[in-house]
């Protein structure tokens, strides 16, 4: 027990390091295990829930912007990806970007009015705001869009085995998403976003600019989203504004993040593995599936308030550093 | 003439639907005001009080002032049960700036299947409390539920102000949300106070919902939007304002009935979403808040 939590404490990058490495091997091995082509489907909308979570967990968990209108970013990117493609013909390829940067351009477009607003409230309401425009913009330009009805047939990203390559291509975009937020959580911007969550007053009376570092983050969250919407749609070749902009996409993010731990890295990708797959495995229950759901958050917010892996954290480290001071005390 | 009528019948209907919000963001303002936390499931109590009432008209054939009492005990009755259930382990624990949205959220998100379960995705009609149509001074028409609505939503909202400025109970609602530390101090029993603000503002809630349900058809979602219009409200009087949710609520209702006029109705909530955000970008403390605290 001492030496294990010696082990635990001392080697944390180390423990990190190798069972990142396992669990993507773990996931790069998955298609040739799995054989129903369906649980392929749900681990790849593991993987984009996981993206989109991170992304937000980085706005609200690490720099404290709670937006409630992040599936608009990833609702703008989907869309206008799709519809680029539909319409002017241009290869998916191409589009997806296209559909990041203006996610990106969007994401700038709200973090600028936002800056201005300090309480918790006002950021939630005005971002909620905001991302009911755009869906209402989506959903009342029908001779564009298509309205409510959605558009549909949307070009494809591969031909012939395409769950397995989009599979492939997903997995990447995850690892590409996790490395960038692992590399800004470590780097003095991820201080920084700490700092001003915590206390904005301290961290402005240090010298960081907030408007810059908030509009900088909001950029990267929003350019992430965006690019997994676009994904997204190419995948799914379905969009219509209630599934990619409405509001129960928010609600799913938000679970997800606060399931697995805010302002963690692991949380928001192990809270979006295990609600998606529970979800679906709730499937045959039917209508009662989202009552449970909202009982799983529920009791997760009153007795886990730090998230599954937020809990874990905490007690496998306290216990650790007790054990190691005890050990200490007991030689002096 | 006839354009002045249409003028004065658009701006009626949009008292009539502003003094709705007017109700419901007044419930949210209580709400933040004294127990600091945004209620997401607010819009629930506003769909229970409509179910309620048409259970009550429907399956239990019970004459219409009877029906309306006991179905705002019941969500009364639900508001404490959710209240000391979930509420108040979380209460002013650390982290309360943040919890109460995903609690709601996750109390939202039962309400409305639950009512979806009971009772189906059926859209249900309450019949009028009063048919009669007048038209005063022969200009415009105005349906007698309409006068009740109105007539209504000035008795709460003056009833309340009453209880708030004059009462013991007010004052004591008063100092908890100056401090509620402080308020302790003094005697008043906080715990107390908190369950009492919440359970008054769902019935707010309620009674917007039983009095708007003949006029808007009931279903499990209807309190989402209304909801979302209610923290609009909100936030546009300023949080925690009562009088200035009221007459943010009023002057809401007014604007977005223009905007269906002139713009169309598929724009009606755009145009009120980004009012909110023109507002919030000249003055980011909302219409009528105070400067402290921002």
């Amino acid at each position: 027990m001492d030496r294990l939590s010696r082990i635990i404490l001392y080697h944390r990058k180390q423990i990190a390091l190798a069972s990142s490495i396992l669990s993507v091997a773990i996931l790069a091995a998955l298609p040739f295990m799995v054989t129903k082509i369906y649980y392929i489907h749900v681990l790849i909308l593991c993987m984009i829930y996981s993206c989109i979570t991170s992304a937000w967990n980085l706005i609200a968990g690490y720099a404290g912007v709670f937006s409630f209108g992040f599936q608009a970013l990833f609702g703008t990117g989907a869309y206008v990806s799709a519809l680029l493609s539909i319409h002017l013909g241009w290869s998916p390829w191409i589009t997806m970007w296209i559909g990041a940067l203006a996610s990106m351009c969007i994401g700038a477009l709200v973090a600028v009015p936002s800056l201005k607003l300090k309480q918790l409230p006002y950021i939630c309401i005005a971002t909620l705001c905001m991302g009911e425009i755009i869906r209402l913009i989506a959903s009342n330009f029908p001779q564009i869009t298509r309205g409510e009805s959605g558009l549909s047939q949307i070009p494809k990203l591969f031909d012939g085995n395409i769950k397995v390559k989009s599979y492939y291509l997903m997995l990447l975009i995850l690892i590409l998403t996790m490395a960038l937020v692992i590399k800004i959580v470590g780097s003095p911007m991820g201080i920084s976003l700490k700092a001003m969550r915590d206390s904005q007053e301290a961290s402005e009376s240090l010298g960081i600019d907030i408007s810059g570092t908030k509009i900088r983050i909001y950029m990267i969250g929003a350019f992430i989203a965006g690019f997994v919407g676009a994904f997204y749609a190419h995948y799914m070749n379905i969009l219509t504004p209630t599934s990619v902009l409405g509001t129960a996409l928010m609600t799913q993010y938000v679970a997800m993040s606060l399931i697995g731990g805010m302002g963690t890295i692991v949380g928001p990708v192990l809270g979006s593995f295990t609600i998606t797959a529970s979800l679906e495995l709730l499937r045959k229950l039917e209508d009662q599936r989202l009552i449970i759901y909202a009982l799983l958050i529920i009791v997760t917010i009153i007795f886990l308030r730090n998230g599954i892996w937020g809990t874990l954290k905490d007690v496998v480290i306290s216990s650790a550093e007790k054990n190691i001071r005890n050990k200490k005390q007991g030689s002096l | 003439m006839v354009h002045l009528s249409y003028w004065i019948e658009m701006i009626m209907s949009g008292v009539v639907t502003g003094a709705c919000y007017a109700m419901i963001g007044a419930g949210l303002s209580l709400i933040w005001g004294t127990l600091k936390m945004v209620n997401l499931a607010h819009g629930e109590y506003y769909m229970l009080g409509a179910y309620f009432l048409w259970m009550l008209l429907t399956v239990g054939n019970l004459p219409l002032a009877l029906a309306v009492i006991i179905s705002i005990i019941g969500v009364i009755f639900f508001a404490s049960i959710i209240h000391m259930a979930a509420i108040r382990p979380l209460l002013r624990k650390p982290g309360w700036n943040m919890s109460p949205w995903i609690l709601t959220l996750g109390i939202q998100i039962l309400l409305q299947n639950l009512a979806l379960q009971i009772w189906g995705e059926l859209y249900r009609n309450v019949p009028y409390f009063w048919s009669r149509v007048f038209k005063p001074l022969g200009m415009f028409t105005m349906s007698g539920q309409r006068i009740i609505i109105l007539a209504g939503t000035v008795i709460v909202i003056l009833a309340l102000m009453y209880m708030i400025k004059r009462t013991r109970l007010g004052r004591a609602i008063i100092a908890t949300s100056q401090d509620g530390e402080y308020a302790m101090m003094m005697g008043v029993n906080t715990k107390r106070i908190y369950f009492i603000t919440y359970v008054i503002s769902a019935a707010l809630a309620a009674v917007a919902g039983i009095l708007l349900c003949p006029v808007y058809s009931v279903n499990p979602w209807m309190g989402s939007t209304v909801q979302t219009k209610g923290l609009v409200v909100c936030i546009l009087g300023g949080l925690g304002s009562i009088e200035g949710a009221i007459i943010a609520g009023i002057f809401m209702g007014i604007i977005e009935s223009a905007a269906v006029s002139v713009i169309g109705s598929e724009w009606r909530d755009a145009v009120a979403y980004i009012f909110l955000l023109i507002v919030l970008y000249i003055k980011p403390t909302g219409l009528f808040g105070k400067k402290k605290g921002v």
